[in-house]
């Protein structure tokens, strides 16, 4: 659905285990749309699947997984080589 | 009492009141807008109150959006108070008081209890704080009480410790000299009153309701003359 403007260097960030290609300069959300990831997390309420939306930091359908660390804006944060990237699947639970 | 949270070693006790409770003020706002607007009340925003004359017993609102003509008017303008009053007779002595609170983002529901400055709303954000600062209409923020107030949530509960803050914000209280509501009615201009107070949000269900009734009927209830601002009149010495 999205295509990118510009063939740019690749750096590899893993996507649920799967490697991606992707171009430095971009932000997770990005990466993940022109990928064509289908959703990048479930609410926490009724489970239903999401996609960035805004792309500027305000609506938060974007949260991600980031290296480890739950509940990142996907939108608002710059892909790394190396950089692990998952679901956030519903709720952030709390360390027990 | 608090099943779901670890609480902090430096914690060496707490007090209970089976009154507390946390009421969210974004749904509370919708929920009493809803009630106006059901009621045949009109809403009418950018309208701000320039002047406010009296003439034939009824007042006239003269705003930025037009005039409104009506037998009553009720003051709850906020700090807007302070130079509404004047036109309708009214003397309200309210001061600025800034308070700075901290909201992190989204979790599961660990807090089944709302905490002096620590709760958590029942979308799962919690909020923290918060301060008391007689610094007049500046609604800024600084460091050291956000990172004061972010370190005492995490003494009560260091499990908060990973849990990420999404903004910080600062805002001005409406507060009167002994901290309670003013509610009165004007003597020179009957019909004109004011409503205001801190904890506008605990006294939505008096406002809503005692509040509105006393302003419908005119009759002060009993208990009502209280919160009239004549109890900061200092009787002259004899
Ligand atoms: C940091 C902080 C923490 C708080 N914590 C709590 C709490 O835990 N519990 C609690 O119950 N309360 C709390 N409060 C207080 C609560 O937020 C207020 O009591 C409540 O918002 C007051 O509501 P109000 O409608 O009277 O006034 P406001 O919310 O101040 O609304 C006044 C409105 O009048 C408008 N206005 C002003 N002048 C004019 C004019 N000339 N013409 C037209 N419109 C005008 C303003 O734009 C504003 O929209 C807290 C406040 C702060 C700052
Ligand atoms: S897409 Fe809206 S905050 Fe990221």
């Amino acid at each position: 659905m999205f295509r990118r403007l510009h063939d740019a260097a690749k750096i590899a960030i893993e996507f649920e285990g799967r490697i991606l290609q992707v171009a430095p300069h971009e932000t997770v959300a990005a990466a993940l749309l022109a990928d064509g990831a289908e959703h990048t997390r479930t609410t926490p309420v009724t489970g239903a699947p999401r996609a960035p939306y805004c792309m500027m930091g305000v609506c938060f359908d974007c949260l991600m997984e980031i290296d480890g660390i739950p509940n990142r804006q996907a939108c608002m944060t710059r892909v790394q080589d190396g950089m692990k990237v998952r679901r956030q699947d519903g709720v952030r639970r709390l360390e027990p | 009492m608090l099943p779901n949270i670890r609480i902090g070693n430096e914690v060496v006790g707490a007090s209970f009141c089976p009154d507390d409770g946390h009421v969210n003020p974004l749904r509370l706002l919708r929920a009493l807008h809803r009630g106006f607007l059901r009621l045949g009340g009109q809403y009418r925003s950018c309208c701000e109150v320039v002047n406010i004359s009296h003439e034939y017993h009824r007042f006239t609102a003269e705003t930025s959006g037009g005039n409104f003509t009506a037998p009553k008017i009720v003051l709850a303008a906020g700090h807007g108070i302070s130079t509404l009053a004047p036109m309708v007779g009214l003397r309200v002595p309210i001061r600025p008081q800034r308070g700075q609170v901290l909201i992190t983002e989204r979790i599961e529901a660990r807090l089944n209890l709302p905490i002096t400055d620590v709760r958590q709303t029942d979308e799962g954000g919690l909020q923290f704080g918060t301060t008391e600062e007689d610094i007049g209409f500046n609604d800024g923020t600084t460091l050291i009480d956000t990172s004061r107030i972010a370190r005492r949530a995490v003494q009560f509960f260091p499990q908060l410790a990973s849990v990420r803050l999404v903004r910080n914000w600062g805002c001005v209280r409406v507060l009167t000299p002994d901290k309670c509501a003013i509610y009165d009615e004007s003597e020179s201009h009957p019909g004109a009153f004011v409503a205001t107070s801190h904890s506008g949000v605990t006294l939505a269900a008096a406002n809503a309701y005692r509040a509105a009734e006393w302003i419908a009927d005119g009759v002060t209830p009993p208990d009502f003359g209280t919160f009239s601002a004549r109890r900061f009149d200092v009787p002259a010495a004899a």
